[in-house]
Parts: structure tokens; C-alpha cells; sequence
């Protein structure tokens, strides 16, 4: 028994020990019975999908299952629409805000608006954001620096839990850029012709800094030049080797960076949605990265209230349109989810611009095969196919519509489900008496205590001593979800109720196990009576 | 008063007065939204009152022919090529456009970079505001070029961006190529940062030092260029660390080489005295002083010198280094033989530059047509676009104003504004336009209202937000950070200064 007191303090106090212990070898699954999309305008109707290790083994009908797969089958009404499972969704501009050091903090050759050098740190795993995203159906992300004039470099990692070790799949991948950053503290720039001066000159030193360290080392017998910190790190951006992706505020905006970012530089222009006003001014057609967050409708139903002006209401009419005037326009596309209040709110806003004229499998191509592309991992990722990552999305129907109904997505061959909730058809409050079995290596015993109505219920999770507050506990028809969140990643629990026993299933970053459990304190009633 | 709670009250009632002034204007026309630039047409406008503003003066009942953008001939009974548009300029008057050699009209993201005392590096080119409604409002004024300049917060600003009002193109559309290249300098009370909160206080504190740093700036872009044309070319400089290229240090060094030209912000002679002694010590020439106030004082020293000066003209007073000023300055300069224009500093007072260049003639008797080239050939030769712009006759740029009375009245306006040859305001076009356009909203309106219904349920989030102290209709590139205020930390009230531009 003691053998499992590490692994359940674990459970219970994420991430303290999980570390220390072997991980449960991954399981093999076979998701039967489900319409593929392998790759946009390629579906293959009830076909199945092999995982193993974390990779795709097989995809096809027919296909012999192996012996040693769990299986993974649904049970659909006849009316239902198919499940269908996309490739996991790739989402190429994860903007992640870095604190700038205070400004007495700058030391002399380093201009705080200039970090080309900067480049992510494990302690900068977002794991709120990525979670966020896994929810709404990305597996993989390009996280960039969005702090500065010059940001630094992103790196590629895909979504799962455990942190930045477990899920990196490529660094210094590109370099980021803004020209709306003022410097903190009042300090040059603090207006935006300031901050493309600032640019220019940086662009500058970068080339000059490369030739005069070169010169002074080959010929030390002359003054020393300064050193200036982070322009290094430009060096394959200018030589056209890592492409440089700038944010752009409009259009007028787009055309500025188009016009100091020179020619040979790979630039990439993270857009605002406005570029349908001034397309043919664009000397050049970089890739765009581009939001959706189209406006809301102004409120008009009052007549009184109508001060909306002309340039409000066309944008309204138009942003719907802006990606499919890009692609007629002959401009490359991705999408992304930056800029919408959540990054569940993209899929509903593709369904629209679909609907006005976007190409459906451009649209799934840009957020997968084309970002994958771009991003230098179409080999093994964007792609429903043997030896690709098992970063899958599996949806009622189609990805692409108003409400998209998401039931599980899978990172590396790790299934994290997440139906939509349906109303609560139990009440599982009161006290549950948990067993918890862990493959060949045994059971273990834990408590759950739940209060609250089932549509808001708190609790904790206390397992050989060790208690854990619920981060979020919901009951779907007759399913109870528990989520406990930690810096380094989730453990999840899914039981199904039948009066006082449960049954289900529990993941973490540790791996998978099974749960029986049985109510043994009070219900609801008794416990506020 | 406190000096700072003034300054809060005035950024307050600033945007008091903008919000209530703006309470019913709607933007209807939009830059990027017309589509193509109208055509270069070939046009005769026939038997109209011409002022030339060349030695020709004006010419009673006469024609002015254009094609492909230039004006061919200027004269009675031109030979007009078939198929030409003809227009009756019986009882108009046309006048070369409106050129105003000081404007902050089309900036977008700040008219200062405030933040060291030369910022000589930095360019207006970079930050034109395409989309500006000011473009227009000021086509329909009359005025067909504007130059673009940097704030006057520090003594050396930033380099300028003369633009031709090409209403609809994209920033580098606008950029009007024959300008000579020009940059900023303020003198007086603004570079000193004696209205400013000085959390960052820096030299210089006086007129002295002011006089001192630009010398100082001088000698070092003078030095910055010795080495740079004293570095080695070819296999040489290979194993030479090379001089660090320094984009401050180039723009200074042009001005030194007589290419840039310098436009001064400055009130008082004492200080106008100072650039022109600097200026010389360093073999150069001063281009224009701006708002010149006290230029009268110092008329023929600027005339000896070769300066311009750009001014109002019944402006002053609204602070101390300003108060010795008359409107006599204009014709007291003219008359010692300095280039005299007159500029609006403002977006406002831009549209009805005639009107300065009236005041001109009822203080100090200068001549009606002398009067209008201080709004037209003058301030264009102060620009070095003289030879494009800012005349009628032949060869120029077919940059011109149909007025429906005289050019100096208050009752005469703009019926039509040309540049290029092309015609980009025209008062019947901009009232039918109106009725298309309020179609077009109440057409978008509908189609609201129609979403709204089919999608009853979703209540939109939008309508949930507090309206706040929001400037309607205009767009938040057009409320840039004003420096003014933004240096008292009132940074969040960002109000549109009509009144104080950067005097």
C-alpha cells in the first residue's frame, strides 16, 4: 500500500511528487464508428482511428482492431448527426503578455522595448490559457512573446498537460513585433512615428552591430564598438531564416509595417479585420494571421438611440467578409482565436465567415494543414494520418456552425472529454466513498465531499490525508465532472450516478484510472436541514 | 491658480467642448470607401476671374485649360480640345489651391514624440492619417496642399511631410515628391518644457540652453558625418568597425548640408535672432519661422538672411512669450521683402484660409492678390514646390479652386476644389452624395433591425456597455495622444484641441 502513497498525494496535491514516479505506459485506443475528416475535403464515413504512444497507427474502414486497444465506441440516436473527428486544430498566434522590468531596472545598451533575444522560460507556461484553448478545440499553439516593440521569439508546443517538457515541439520559431508599444515610464518612444523610428534605427544597429563585432575581432587593435543587447537575435530574421510576424492595428497600420519591414524579411502580419478597406494598396501579399472577432450589431432598437455612425454599420455588414476578400485576393490565411473574448468563440465566428463566402475547407485547412505548414511540422501534424500526432477534435456534426458541440479532444493520444453539460438529472451531494484502481498497481481508497445545488456545487477531494478543493465540480444529466486544476496540469474525474453508487473513469498528468465510489454521508436535504 | 489644476481644467473644457460640437456630426464619407481617385480629366473652365499669382495678376473673363494633370494654358479664348469637360466660370473666380505650410490635420498616434530634446529621427511620413476627415473638410476650404509638421515640444523635432490632399489614396499616395525635405525646430517656452509637469525634466531649462543644445547637435551631426565619409570603401573596411549609422545624426547632418530645410517654431525676435545666428555660424539657411509673431521686429534681418516667415495673422496672447504681437506683422514683413505665408496651425481654421488672407489686406493695405499668394505661391515656395504648385500658368500642377464670388469675401465659398487635374470636391457631387449616404444607413439600419428579429434571443452584449465619456464619430486613430495633456497625466482624456494646436 505504501507504494501508493506518493502517487495519491499527487492526485490530491498536484503537481508535488507526480514526478518521482513511473509513468503508466500509454494505453492503445481505437475510436470506432465515427465520419473522419483526414484532412480538409478528405471524410471517410464510420471509419476508425488506431492510437498508440501518442501517435496515429491506423485510419481507415475496415480496419482490423488490435487486440490490445481499448475501444472507443458511442452510442447515437438515428436522427443524431454523426461524430466526426477533425485533426486537432492549430492555433498560430497564442499571445502571451510578458511583465516588462521596471524602468530603473534597464541597464545601459538595452532599450526596454527592444527583447528580439527573449525566449520562453518553462515558468511561463500558460496553463489557464491553454487549457482554454484545448476546450475549443486546439491541440497546438504557436505561444509568442506580446510585450515590446521588438517581442521576441515563440515557440511551438502542443496542449496537453504537463507543462512546457512535456509538449514542446519546436523553439525559436519566429520573431514577434507591434509598433503601437510606448516605452514604460515616459521614456523614448511615446508616439508611434517614435516607435517606427525606433524600429528603423533597431533594424539598423542589427546589421551594423554583426559587421562591427566582426571587424573588431579580426582586428582587435582599434576602439572597441558599444554592445547593443537583443538586436543579435535579428540576424535570421534579416536574412530571411525566421520569419517575422508583426501585429497590425489597421490598415494604414498594415501598409506602415509592409513599408519598414524590408523585402526579403519573411514577415507575417497578424491582422485587425479592416484589411478589406485598403487591399489593393498592399505593395505585397505576406501571410495574414487573422482574428475574427467581428462586431456585434449595434443597438438600434430604440429610436432614440441611433447614433451609430455610417462607419460602424458598414464595418458591421463587411468584417464578415474580410477573410474571403483576403483569399480572392490571392493573400494566404490562417486563422485565430486572438482577440475573441474566448477562444471558443472562433469556431461560431468561421461558421460566419463561411457563410460569406470563406471556402469551408480553406477555412479547416487554415487551421490545420496551412498552419502546419507555416509552421514546419506538416509532416507529423495537421493531418489525420499514420505517424501523425493524435491531436484530434471530435464534434457532433460539423466544427463549423453556430454552436459546435466539442465532446473530446485529444493531445498526444491523451483524451481530455469535454461534452456540452445537459441539465441535472441527479443530485450527487453529500459524502462518496472513493475507490480508485490504478491498472496492475492496486486500489486505493479517497473521500468526496460535495455541497450546493447540483448547477453550483463545491467540494473537496481528500485522499490519504491529503485534501484538494474542487475546482470545478459539474453534474451533466447524470454524470458528475471534477476538475482539480493545478499550476502543471489537471486531473479530471467523470463519474456516472445511479443513486448512491458511481462509476467512471479519472485522468491526470500521471496517466489514467477507474473509480468506483458509493454515497455514504447525507444528501442535499440533510445537510441544510 | 495652481498652474496644473489650470492645465486639468483646460484638457476638461477642451473635451467638454469637443464632445458637445460633436454631438451631432455623423462621418459619412470615408477615404478608403470611394473607390477609385477621380479621373485626370482635360477641362476648360471658361471666362472666369483668374488670380494667377504670377506677374500676370488677375485676368478678367479668362481661361484656364488642364489635361493630365498639369495646366496647359491660362489665358482668353483658349483653343479647347474636343471632348473636354466645359465648365461656365461666368461670375467665378479661381484661385491656384490653398497651400497651408503649418498642419497637424492628418497625424495619426501622436504630433509629438516629446520625449528627448532633438527627436530629428523621427517622421511624419510614417504616421500620415489617410483616413482623416480633415482631408476632405479642407478640400472643401480650398486647399490642395498641407504640410504635415512635427509638435514643438522639443527644440529639434521631428522631420515634416508635405501632402497633397489626394483624398482616397494611401499614405505614400498622398506624399507630395517635389517637397523639400524639412524638419521641425522650436524655440521659446515649449522645448524649455516650461508648461509641462517635469517629472522628466531635462536640459535645457532656458533660452540660452536651447540656443546651446542645437549648436551642440550641430557640431556632433557635423563630426557624425566627417566619419562617416572618412570610413574606407570596399576590401578596407573590411576589418574596420565601421561608425554606427545613427538616423538622428543623418537627418541633421542633411540639414547641415543645406538639404533639409528648417522650419522654426518661434514667437519672439530675440530668439528668431538666435537660429539665424546658429543657423549661419553653421553656413545654413533657415527656411521658415512658423507663427513668427514678432517677425515685424526682425523683418529685414530675415529678408538679409533669406528666412521665411509663416503666420497668423489676429493670433496671440494666449500666453506670456506671446503677447507682442499685431496684425500688421504680415504686410510689415512683405513690405522688407520676407516670403510671407499665412498658415492655420489648426484643422478648423484651415477650411477658411481666404479669410486670413483677407484680414491681410484690411491690416496693413496689403493688395488683394498679394493677400492671396500668402495663402497659395508663397507658402509654396517656402515648401520648394513653388515650380509645382500654388500658380495658375502653364506647366504647373492643375491644383485650383472654383469660388462662386471673390475669393476675400466672407459671403463667397468653394464650389469646386481640383488636384492633379482631378476633381476631389465638388459642392453639387458632396449634396447628392448625402442623399445616397443616408440612404445607405438607413439601409444598414434595417438590416439591424431585421438580424434583431430573426435573432430575437440573442440579446446583443454590445448594448450593455456604459456609453461613457465617448467622443461620437470619430474614429480613436483621430484621438491621437496631445501631448499637452498627456504630459499632466490626464492621459485617459484624450479631447480633440481645435483651439490650441501646438502654438
Amino acid at each position: 500500500m505504501r507504494v501508493f502513497t506518493g502517487l495519491l498525494a499527487a492526485l490530491a496535491m498536484m503537481p508535488t511528487f507526480a514526478a518521482e514516479l513511473r509513468q503508466p505506459s500509454i494505453a492503445v485506443d481505437a475510436i470506432v464508428g465515427v465520419r473522419v475528416v483526414t484532412e480538409p475535403g478528405t471524410v471517410l464515413d464510420n471509419a476508425t482511428v488506431v492510437v498508440r504512444d501518442g501517435l496515429i497507427e491506423a485510419v481507415g474502414r475496415d480496419l482490423e482492431i488490435p487486440a490490445d486497444a481499448r475501444v472507443i465506441e458511442f452510442e447515437r440516436g438515428e436522427d443524431a448527426p454523426p461524430l466526426t473527428l477533425y485533426p486537432g486544430l492549430i492555433e498560430p498566434y497564442l499571445a502571451l503578455d510578458i511583465e516588462l522590468p521596471d524602468e530603473d531596472e534597464t541597464p545601459p545598451g538595452r532599450h526596454p522595448l527592444i527583447r528580439a533575444d527573449f525566449a520562453f522560460d518553462p515558468a511561463h507556461w500558460p496553463a489557464e490559457s491553454i487549457e482554454a484553448h484545448r476546450r475549443a478545440g486546439f491541440t497546438t499553439a504557436l505561444i509568442a512573446p506580446a510585450t515590446g516593440l521588438l517581442r521576441g521569439r515563440s515557440l511551438l508546443a502542443n496542449l496537453g498537460d504537463g507543462g512546457l517538457a512535456a509538449n514542446l515541439l519546436r523553439e525559436d520559431v519566429a520573431q514577434h513585433g507591434h509598433l503601437r508599444e510606448r516605452a514604460p515610464g515616459g521614456v523614448y518612444p511615446q508616439s508611434l512615428m517614435g516607435a517606427v523610428a525606433l524600429f528603423r534605427q533597431t533594424l539598423l544597429d542589427a546589421t551594423w552591430q554583426a559587421r562591427a563585432r566582426a571587424a573588431w575581432q579580426r582586428n582587435p587593435a582599434q576602439a572597441r564598438p558599444d554592445w547593443i543587447a537583443g538586436v543579435d537575435a535579428l540576424a535570421p530574421v534579416l536574412a530571411g531564416r525566421q520569419p517575422l510576424v508583426m501585429v497590425a492595428d489597421d490598415p494604414l497600420d498594415s501598409l506602415r509595417v509592409l513599408e519598414h519591414v524590408p523585402a526579403e524579411v519573411a514577415l507575417v502580419l497578424v491582422g485587425h479585420g479592416h484589411e478589406y478597406q485598403r487591399l489593393a494598396s498592399f505593395p505585397r501579399k505576406p501571410l495574414h494571421i487573422l482574428p475574427l472577432d467581428f462586431p456585434d450589431a449595434p443597438d438600434v432598437k430604440d429610436e432614440n438611440d441611433r447614433d451609430v455612425s455610417l462607419e460602424d454599420l458598414r464595418h458591421w455588414q463587411r468584417a464578415p467578409e474580410n477573410p474571403a476578400r483576403l483569399v480572392e485576393a490571392g493573400f494566404p490565411l490562417l486563422l485565430t482565436a486572438w482577440q475573441q473574448s474566448a477562444p471558443g468563440d472562433l469556431l461560431p465566428a468561421v461558421a460566419r465567415a463561411i457563410e460569406h463566402g470563406l471556402d469551408a475547407d480553406r477555412a479547416l485547412a487554415a487551421l490545420t494543414t496551412d498552419a502546419a505548414r507555416w509552421l514546419g511540422i506538416d509532416g507529423f501534424a495537421g493531418r489525420i494520418r499514420p505517424g501523425y500526432m493524435a491531436n484530434l477534435v471530435l464534434v457532433e456534426g460539423d466544427l463549423f456552425t453556430e454552436k459546435p458541440s466539442l465532446r473530446e479532444v485529444w493531445v498526444d493520444g491523451l483524451r481530455f472529454e469535454l461534452a456540452k453539460s445537459e441539465p441535472p438529472e441527479v443530485d450527487p451531494a453529500g459524502t462518496w466513498a472513493l475507490t480508485l484502481t490504478f491498472g496492475s498497481m492496486g486500489d486505493v481508497d479517497g473521500e468526496l465531499t460535495l455541497t450546493g445545488p447540483p448547477t453550483g456545487m463545491q467540494g473537496s477531494l481528500s485522499v490519504m490525508g491529503n485534501n484538494s478543493e474542487i475546482t470545478e465540480a459539474r453534474v451533466s444529466g447524470k454524470q458528475l465532472r471534477l476538475r482539480i486544476a493545478s499550476g502543471q496540469g489537471n486531473v479530471s474525474i467523470n463519474l456516472d450516478i445511479d443513486g448512491d453508487r458511481a462509476r467512471g473513469t479519472g485522468s491526470g498528468p500521471f496517466g489514467e484510472f477507474s473509480v468506483r465510489g458509493q454515497r455514504s454521508g447525507p444528501g442535499i436535504e440533510e445537510v441544510q436541514s | 491658480m495652481n498652474r496644473v489644476f489650470r492645465q486639468a481644467l483646460v484638457c476638461a473644457l477642451t473635451l467638454l467642448v469637443s464632445v458637445t460640437a460633436a454631438a451631432d456630426y455623423r462621418p459619412d464619407v470615408e477615404a478608403w470607401a470611394i473607390g477609385a481617385l477621380p479621373p485626370q480629366s482635360t477641362a476648360v473652365v471658361r471666362n472666369a476671374t483668374l488670380w494667377t499669382a504670377t506677374a500676370d495678376g488677375i485676368l478678367e473673363q479668362a481661361d484656364l485649360l488642364v489635361r493630365a494633370g498639369k495646366i496647359v494654358a491660362v489665358g482668353r479664348d483658349l483653343d479647347v480640345p474636343r471632348g473636354a469637360l466645359d465648365i461656365d466660370g461666368t461670375g467665378l473666380h479661381v484661385t491656384p489651391g490653398i497651400i497651408d505650410a503649418h498642419s497637424h490635420a492628418a497625424i495619426i498616434g501622436g504630433v509629438n514624440e516629446a520625449t528627448d530634446i532633438s527627436t530629428a529621427q523621427v517622421r511624419i511620413e510614417d504616421v500620415i492619417d489617410a483616413e482623416s476627415i480633415n482631408i476632405y473638410r479642407q478640400l472643401a476650404g480650398g486647399v490642395t496642399t498641407i504640410n504635415l509638421l512635427h509638435g514643438s515640444a522639443n527644440a529639434i523635432g521631428g522631420q515634416m511631410a508635405v501632402i497633397k490632399l489626394r483624398w482616397g489614396a494611401d499614405p505614400a499616395g498622398l506624399l507630395f515628391d517635389a517637397a523639400a525635405p524639412g524638419i521641425k525646430f522650436a524655440l521659446g517656452e515649449n522645448p524649455k518644457q516650461s508648461n509641462w509637469d517635469n517629472d522628466h525634466p531635462r536640459y535645457p531649462q532656458t533660452r540660452p540652453g536651447v540656443a546651446q543644445i542645437i549648436d551642440e547637435k550641430f557640431q556632433q551631426a557635423a563630426d557624425y558625418a566627417r566619419q562617416r565619409e572618412a570610413f574606407p570603401e570596399g576590401r578596407r573596411a573590411r576589418d574596420r568597425v565601421p561608425p554606427r549609422p545613427d538616423l538622428e545624426m543623418d537627418a541633421i547632418a542633411e540639414i547641415l548640408a543645406g538639404v533639409r530645410k528648417i522650419h522654426s517654431h518661434a514667437y519672439r525676435a530675440d530668439e528668431m535672432r538666435m537660429l539665424i545666428t546658429v543657423a549661419e555660424a553653421f553656413g545654413i539657411t533657415v527656411g521658415t519661422f512658423q507663427h513668427v509673431l514678432e517677425g515685424y521686429k526682425l523683418a529685414r534681418r530675415m529678408a538679409e538672411h533669406g528666412a521665411g516667415g509663416s503666420g497668423f495673422i489676429d493670433w496671440w496672447n494666449f500666453k506670456h512669450e506671446a503677447s507682442d504681437a499685431i496684425p500688421y506683422n504680415p504686410a510689415l514683413m512683405a513690405m522688407a521683402g520676407v516670403t510671407v505665408g499665412l498658415h492655420s496651425d489648426n484643422p478648423e481654421l484651415a477650411r477658411r484660409m481666404n479669410l486670413e488672407a483677407a484680414k491681410a489686406v484690411r491690416y496693413g493695405g496689403v493688395d488683394e492678390h498679394e493677400a492671396v499668394k500668402m495663402i497659395t505661391a508663397n507658402p509654396a515656395d517656402q515648401l520648394g514646390v513653388g515650380n509645382r504648385t500654388g500658380r495658375l500658368a502653364a506647366g504647373m500642377d492643375a491644383d485650383f479652386v472654383l469660388w462662386n464670388g471673390h475669393p476675400l469675401s466672407v459671403y463667397s465659398r468653394v464650389e469646386q476644389t481640383w488636384v492633379d487635374g482631378r476633381r476631389f470636391f465638388d459642392r453639387e457631387t458632396d449634396l447628392a452624395a448625402r442623399a445616397a449616404l443616408d440612404a445607405e444607413r438607413q439601409q444598414l439600419l434595417a438590416k439591424v433591425l431585421a438580424d434583431d428579429e430573426a435573432d430575437s434571443e440573442a440579446e446583443s452584449e454590445a448594448s450593455e456597455d456604459e456609453p461613457g465619456l465617448r467622443l461620437i464619430g470619430y474614429r480613436e486613430s483621430e484621438l491621437a495622444h496631445d501631448q499637452f495633456c498627456h504630459a499632466q497625466d490626464f492621459g485617459h482624456v484624450h479631447g480633440i484641441d481645435f483651439r490650441r494646436g501646438n502654438r
